[in-house]
């Protein structure tokens, strides 16, 4: 009988225990399940912290930059919380003269390399650029003469009149800006957003895209623009290489700074101002209005 | 005597056992109540503490990309009501053929997007967890405040939350 009785007790301690077993799984589950989520809800508040860090000093660096030139700047922060990690906020500032070009970026490091960063980048073109297209907006500077295309009615100035192309290095540009440029697609569908947009490789845009918004386009190869394509917003194309323009193409207000030789077909249509070094050739029927327009400064949007 | 002592032992004997199991089964049954008890409460607080896990994280999802595209995707925002008096936002985006309307509709959050003749309607939230506010303060030129209030369908529990957005690309149209 007391055999059986203990029998009976382990059979009855047994099931509690393998119920409070149970229990603590389910326990552990949930506390697992809550540290988890602290730890993902410490995560975006650090993460928000180091964005509203960085978007206050971008904000201060291109305000300042209304009453003063801005420079490379480093702080050293407080901490974030929860977390304690110190701060680093980096503001680095790269222009390139001849073209008026300056890149700003905004870093903000913790000491455990998680990093929130943010660009901008602005035009305001050189004094000696302006003074160049003060009396033609359609310049080649290594033409011999300056001639007179009446039937075209395109003025081209040439070297006679002592243009000379910017000094820009289209590299130092690509150290800064990213490479990823936007496919066909995405700019048929989305057009461009204010950024500068910049390809290493040569490109040709497919034939009959319409590609609304503005940006900077910079180009270190050739390129190509195919026919009866539309820029309808204010561009500014760098190209280091040669610019081929297809037939019936528009570009509504562009600035075209091509270092090799500018190519335009039948039928085309450019509003704005154009610099080729080299050379330019013009098609029948080529129209070309001035717009001093797009010598205005440009200020590309702030980018993550 | 002896014999009426000894069947007298063995009754108390059997009777100290059936005390015993008596003890026993008390204990099980108190046990077993209490065990019931604190499972039911388990369920019920981890019912709670889940759902409140999963409106943080709605709202993580929902504020990051509200975030994302009215900080640096909005080159001009305007606060407005819909027709039910509702608080929207009318974004420009900053590819310029892009249009955006962040609203709420039958307590989940919408982002229209209209580009050109196209219109396109991407909900923002899921139905397990719904937004039954969502209510837009000016704070500045370029500074946007959002009141959120989401609520967990299945346990009822809701949560106010809110946030602040500096546009960096644009300014609130009045």
């Amino acid at each position: 009988m007391a055999e059986e009785l203990k029998r009976n007790k382990g059979f009855i301690l047994f099931p509690v225990l393998l119920f409070l077993i149970a229990c603590s799984g389910v326990a552990m589950t949930g506390l697992h399940t809550v540290a988890r989520e602290a730890a993902a809800a410490s995560e975006f508040l650090r993460y928000r912290q180091l964005e509203t860090i960085t978007q206050s000093f971008m904000q201060t660096a291109l305000y300042q930059e209304e009453q003063t030139e801005i420079t490379d700047a480093a702080y050293q922060l407080g901490f974030l919380h929860p977390g304690k990690e110190p701060v680093n906020v980096t503001v680095k500032v790269n222009r390139e003269p001849s073209l008026g070009l300056r890149f700003l970026q905004v870093d903000t490091v913790t000491s455990h390399d998680d990093k929130f960063s943010l660009r901008q980048c602005r035009i305001r073109f050189s004094d000696s650029l302006l003074q160049q297209f003060a009396n033609s907006l359609f310049i080649v500077p290594d033409a011999a003469v300056q001639k007179e295309q009446e039937e075209k009615d395109v003025s081209i100035t040439g070297n006679t009149g002592g243009a000379v192309f910017p000094d820009f290095s289209m590299e130092s540009i690509a150290n800064w800006a990213s490479t990823d440029f936007p496919s066909a697609l995405e700019l048929q569908s989305d057009g461009l957003s204010g950024w500068i947009y910049l390809t290493r490789e040569k490109l040709s845009f497919p034939k009959g895209i319409t590609v609304h918004g503005n940006g900077i386009l910079a180009f270190t190869d050739n390129i190509v623009i195919s026919d009866d394509s539309t820029f309808t917003g204010r561009i500014i194309l760098l190209a280091d290489g040669n610019v081929r323009i297809g037939s019936r193409v528009r570009l509504e207000k562009a600035l075209l700074l091509c270092r090799g030789k500018l190519t335009v077909g039948t039928d085309s249509f450019i509003n704005g101002a154009v610099m080729a070094q080299q050379d330019a050739v013009l098609g029948e029927g080529v129209t070309f209005t001035g717009d001093r327009e797009v010598l205005e400064p440009y200020n590309s949007i702030v980018s993550y | 005597m002896f014999m009426a002592h000894k069947c007298c032992y063995r009754e108390r004997k059997s009777g100290t056992i059936l005390l015993e199991l008596n003890f026993l089964l008390m204990m099980i049954v108190f046990v077993s109540g209490v065990c019931c008890n604190s499972t039911h409460m388990i369920y019920k607080n981890c019912k709670m503490i889940l759902a409140d896990i999963e409106i943080a994280r709605a709202f993580r999802y929902t504020e990051s990309i509200l975030r994302r595209e009215l900080s640096y995707n909005t080159a001009q925002a305007r606060l407005s009501k819909d027709f039910n008096g509702r608080d929207q936002i009318v974004c420009q985006k900053t590819f310029n053929n892009v249009r955006a309307y962040w609203y709420l509709s039958g307590k989940i959050l919408y982002r229209k997007t209209i580009k050109e003749t196209t219109t396109g309607i991407n909900p923002f939230s899921g139905p397990e967890i719904q937004v039954v506010d969502f209510i837009t303060v000016p704070l500045g030129e370029a500074k946007l405040g959002i009141i959120m209030t989401l609520k967990d369908t299945e346990t009822g529990l809701e949560r106010r939350k809110s946030f602040t957005l500096l546009l960096s690309n644009s300014s609130l149209a009045s």
